[in-house]
């Protein structure tokens, strides 16, 4: 791992979206180094065995066989050597109170993902630069929920 | 009679004695007489009190004869009417026997339509059972339905979602390699794909509706207005718009149904607004 890359770890079941997201980081001016995790057993495993070298971010599906992104994000705020990572929600399908929960459950953002790949690529990339400018601090709600900026 | 000498004397003494004896006899005699009259007088006396005392009660008994008759008539008029009385006892006894046989007839029949009422009345709450076990079955198959169209319309995005991303890609990625009949293709695909996007995003929210619990908490519409103004974030942006709700405090709402609500009314009224004026929304 290199100094000045962001790592970025992917919990992601699904082998598109594993897909989508890595092709939605070629060509990106922050240079990044992306692992992926195939489900939340996977995700828990990982961290617990890479605690001296932990990602940057994580991007957190919700559906995931064995164990799902609500279990994995808990588990995660609920570890005192996990809990300040921030975890990003990278889901299908939007729903007001998962949204509400995610947010009182200490995600640091949820994203939507879009079905054209162009937002998707734009969403991915200005998350990633947010992370990368070493926000620390919890977003207030209104904020919460990430959509792609016109431009 | 001188011829008699001593003899005579004392023939003449016996005769004395005798004389007086008689004398004497004939005053008891009177005395007695006497007292006899007295006694005569007095049983006289005592008959005529007896025959007044008789007179007065033959007067008696002659009245109470007269009576005895008079009563005897009113008797005889006092037993024709019993006999009359009886006469219509009798025939109202006939009647009631009639008129209970009559009762008896009824109740026997009530008895029967009692019976008949009963068993009516088991098929009846039989039936009612089977109603409702089938009302509660459709009620489960209805739940049911609705559930499964939540799962399946919830997990059709997923694929759908990446069809329209692969399009996308294609359509970015491989401009040069299409011919322009290759790229209206893949653009129907993407209009289509959007088409059934919406269909489930309807899906979605119908069942949503129908199978969230009902239930009514008090909450500060605030929340639920910055809820739909975040949710709605680019379109505001887009638009330029104002949504001012400084006015607004708490309510007794179904959360989810009022947020529905206000996002069909904040996102009308948004979709229809003049393009060239930046809209601003009073709630």
């Amino acid at each position: 791992m290199k100094k000045n890359q962001l790592n970025i770890l992917l919990a992601d079941d699904d082998k598109d979206d594993r897909f989508f997201f890595s092709m939605a980081l070629e060509g990106f001016s922050i240079p990044t180094l992306l692992d992926t995790v195939v489900d939340g057993e996977k995700l828990m495993t990982y961290l617990s065995e890479n605690l001296l070298r932990l990602p940057d971010v994580i991007f957190l599906d919700l559906n995931m066989p064995r164990k799902n992104g609500f279990e994995c994000l808990l588990e995660i705020k609920l570890n005192p050597k996990l809990n300040q990572l921030p975890v990003i929600i990278f889901s299908t399908s939007y729903e007001q109170e998962v949204v509400n929960l995610l947010y009182k459950n200490g995600a640091k953002y949820f994203i939507r993902k879009p079905s054209e790949y162009l937002q998707f690529k734009k969403i991915v990339q200005q998350t990633i630069t947010l992370i990368s400018l070493g926000n620390k601090q919890v977003p207030n709600r209104d904020s919460f929920v990430l959509t792609v900026h016109k431009s | 009679m001188a011829i008699i000498n001593k003899s005579n004397g004392e023939e003449l003494i016996i005769m004395h004695r005798e004389l007086a004896f008689q004398k004497e006899e004939k005053e008891q005699l009177a005395n007695e007489l006497v007292i006899a009259l007295k006694e005569l007088a007095f049983l006289k006396e005592e008959k005529g009190k007896r025959a007044a005392e008789l007179g007065i009660a033959n007067i008696e008994l002659a009245y109470q004869d007269d009576e005895k008759g008079k009563r005897a008539i009113e008797l005889s008029i006092a037993n024709i009417e019993l006999a009359f009385q009886g006469d219509e006892k009798g025939k109202r006894a006939a009647e009631l026997s009639i008129a209970n046989k009559e009762l008896l007839f009824q109740n026997e029949e009530k008895e029967k339509r009692a019976a008949e009422l009963i068993i009516a009345n088991k098929e009846l709450a039989f039936q009612n059972e089977e109603k409702e076990k089938r009302a509660a079955e459709l009620i489960s198959a209805n739940k049911e339905l609705l559930a499964f169209t939540y799962i399946s319309s919830h997990d059709l995005q997923e694929p759908l979602r990446k069809i329209q991303t692969f399009v996308t890609i294609i359509l970015e990625n491989e401009k040069e390699n299409l011919s322009e009949k290759g790229k209206y293709n893949f653009q129907r695909i993407q209009m289509a794909a959007g088409r059934m996007q919406l269909l489930i995003d309807d899906l979605l929210a119908f069942s949503r509706i129908s199978t969230t619990e009902l239930t009514f908490e008090k909450i500060d519409l605030k929340v639920i207005v910055d809820e739909v103004k975040a949710e709605l974030k680019d379109t505001i942006l887009e638009k330029h718009a104002t949504i001012d709700s400084s006015e607004i405090g708490s309510a007794k709402i179904i959360a989810f149904q009022f947020r529905q609500l206000l996002y069909n009314l904040i996102s009308n009224a948004l979709k229809f607004s003049n393009p060239e004026i930046p809209s601003h929304i009073s709630i």
